[in-house]
């Protein structure tokens, strides 16, 4: 069994050096590489905008409620047009203060689809600003000794450059592959084989693996020098192409060529790149994101790059290496299937 | 070496089987002719032999043990070689049979011995997708052969090549039959049938019409067939007709007496002149 993998990956490999796969995979990093050093923007503005309706007249530290410098805050004259404010802009938040001045009730006014985390920050934020935490018993805790510089904007879509080429490479690769291998007939050959179908799979699985670590070193390397734990990221990048590889063997099994697909093949990248929304706008973050399988590996590949975010999740990984465990043997079945119905 | 009972197949949106209680059996170190027009069952009984087909209804016995599930030492066994010319063009024709090769859990032939079998070893180390169709089909029929399987599968190998390498194949495959390889030959070629198999089945439309060798065939039927070509209303046609049959005979007085006769030959029928008196259809 091992033997007839390997020969499979081996196979892959030929074809995919000879169909010029490496050069591209090499060449998209390389592009890549220029677009985050050169192109792309270090810091940009990503001000949360912050509206205040109030009936009092109460002396607050408005500065307070600004959370580092990424909110402005503005004033409104009444409820309708802070609701229409907020409506307008689906990144910001309200504040609401009625009552009195010595017993002041404060609404938050939230879109819904903030981070849990993010709506603590808000809260103890107001819970400041009316003096209800003060300095005696509000601490800031930096879990490390060191205060991090921020991250950089070019280097925070890395991340996402990972999941979209490294990670799903398999999508449109294995689509190609497949559909070449439908044309030229040659699955039917191996059929009549002692060589078992989830080998051939296996193979191109193993392939698209290689490619992607050959895309993230290539990429990773000059960006990120050897500060990384690339045996971590090597894990990340594996499991992921190994999901996305089997979801995308699925799709390919129901069709013969790259127009039948289309629309398959858009939808499916478009599910699996959703989470870049969440991770590029923390107040969206709607649980329906969090199902979503890239989700864990774009969050982890953070992790692993930026260690200010925290470690790598290994009940992620390991969702991820079922999911892509059930998805490859439910390739299997259907490409056994699909030989005996053509 | 293979007996197949009552085989049956339909392919899902069809109403008519495909292969229709079909039986026969296929000696060690015989060279088996499975012959019909396109669209007959050939294919589709190979591809149940081959295992790329379920096996819907009916039996399959190799060695008179009945295979219930085709696996690793069957597939070991056997070798196919298709019509269509499966094969990975970005690889070479070496790294496709080396390929296949390491598939098979027993040694195998050299690729290269084999592709010097089939005249194919001055493009050994071009790519297969550069090939022509010729040499395509004499790779396929080469990586058939790569694990010395006991029972070969041919579908049309031999049709579409030109004479020379016609012969060359021909020449392999009797090689093959000395050396007591069982042979399950597919095609619409009766004349490569005809040169080639100890015994032939004619099928039409899924079922087997008749089992017998070349040679019977042609005594069964040849010497008392007539040909006649005759004008009827400005038209040439023509009608291979039995002297025995009663309603054949009838047919030569009616036509001598009615249509202006061109010519008239007897002769030794062929098996494509007996496919049709057979079933009444053409091979196309």
């Amino acid at each position: 069994m091992i033997k007839r993998i390997f020969f499979n990956f081996l196979k892959e490999v030929k074809i995919g050096w000879r169909g010029n796969y490496f050069l591209l995979t090499v060449g998209i990093a390389v592009f890549y590489i220029v677009f985050i050093q050169f192109l792309l923007p270090g810091f940009i503005n990503q001000n949360t905008n912050v509206y205040i309706f109030t009936e009092i007249d109460f002396e607050i530290d408005y500065e307070d409620i600004r959370i580092e410098e990424f909110e402005n805050v503005f004033f409104v004259n009444d409820l309708d047009e802070l609701h229409s404010k907020l409506d307008k802009n689906r990144e910001s938040f309200g504040i609401y203060i009625s009552g009195t001045e010595s017993n002041p009730k404060v609404e938050l006014f939230i879109q819904g689809n903030e981070d849990e985390a993010l709506k603590e920050v808000y809260k103890i934020s107001i819970l400041n600003s009316f003096g209800v935490l003060s300095e005696n018993n509000f601490n800031k805790v930096y879990l490390n000794n060191k205060i991090s510089s921020p991250i950089k904007m070019n280097n925070y879509m890395v991340p996402i450059l990972l999941l979209t080429e490294a990670v799903m490479m398999g999508i449109i690769f294995v689509f190609t592959m497949i559909f070449t291998e439908k044309n030229e007939g040659t699955i039917y050959a191996y059929s009549v084989t002692p060589g078992k179908i989830f080998e051939y799979l296996l193979g191109k699985v193993l392939y698209l693996i290689f490619l992607g670590l050959i895309f993230t070193s290539v990429f990773c390397v000059p960006l990120f020098g050897f500060r990384v734990n690339y045996l971590e990221l090597f894990l990340v990048i594996a499991l992921g192409s190994f999901f996305s590889t089997s979801v995308s063997l699925i799709f390919a099994s129901f069709y013969d060529n790259i127009s039948q697909s289309l629309f398959s093949m858009l939808a499916l990248n478009l599910i699996l790149i959703a989470p870049m929304f969440s991770y590029l706008i923390p107040s969206f973050n709607p649980p329906i994101m969090r199902i979503i399988p890239t989700y864990g590996i774009l969050f982890n590949l953070r992790n692993i790059l930026f260690s200010d975010y925290g470690n790598l999740i290994y009940s992620d990984l390991l969702v991820i290496l079922l999911e892509g465990i059930v998805f490859f043997l439910i390739s299997s079945v259907l490409y056994n299937r699909m030989i005996k119905k053509k | 070496m293979i007996e197949v009972k009552n085989l049956f197949f339909k392919y899902n949106k069809s109403h008519e089987y495909a292969v229709d209680g079909i039986s026969f059996d296929i000696n060690e170190g015989e060279i088996f002719g499975f012959l019909g027009p396109n669209g007959a069952g050939k294919s589709t009984t190979q591809k149940i032999l081959t295992g790329i087909l379920p096996v819907q209804d009916g039996e399959i016995y190799l060695r008179k043990e009945r295979i219930e599930k085709f696996n690793n030492d069957y597939f070991n066994a056997i070798g196919v070689s298709f019509e269509q010319p499966n094969i990975y063009g970005k690889l070479t024709g070496k790294e496709n049979l080396d390929f296949f090769a390491s598939m098979y859990d027993y040694p195998v032939q050299s690729s290269s011995n084999l592709l010097k079998m089939v005249d194919l070893d001055n493009a050994a180390n071009k790519k297969a997708g550069e090939y022509s169709k010729g040499m395509q089909q004499r790779l396929v029929f080469a990586r058939s052969l790569i694990n010395r399987p006991k029972i070969l599968f041919l579908d049309e190998s031999v049709s579409g090549l030109d004479p020379s390498n016609a012969v060359l194949i021909k020449e392999i495959i009797k090689e093959l039959r000395k050396q007591n390889t069982t042979i399950f030959l597919t095609t619409h070629n009766m004349t490569v049938a005809d040169e080639l198999c100890d015994r032939v089945a004619f099928i039409n439309s899924g079922k087997i019409v008749l089992i017998d060798s070349p040679r019977n065939l042609k005594l069964r039927y040849g010497r008392k067939l007539v040909k006649i070509e005759y004008e009827n209303d400005g038209c040439l046609n023509k009608e291979i007709l039995s002297l025995v049959d009663d309603k054949d005979k009838q047919r030569i007085v009616e036509i001598t007496k009615t249509k202006l006769i061109e010519t008239i030959h007897s002769q030794e029928a062929t098996l494509e002149d007996i496919f049709i008196k057979v079933t009444g259809r053409e091979l196309g």
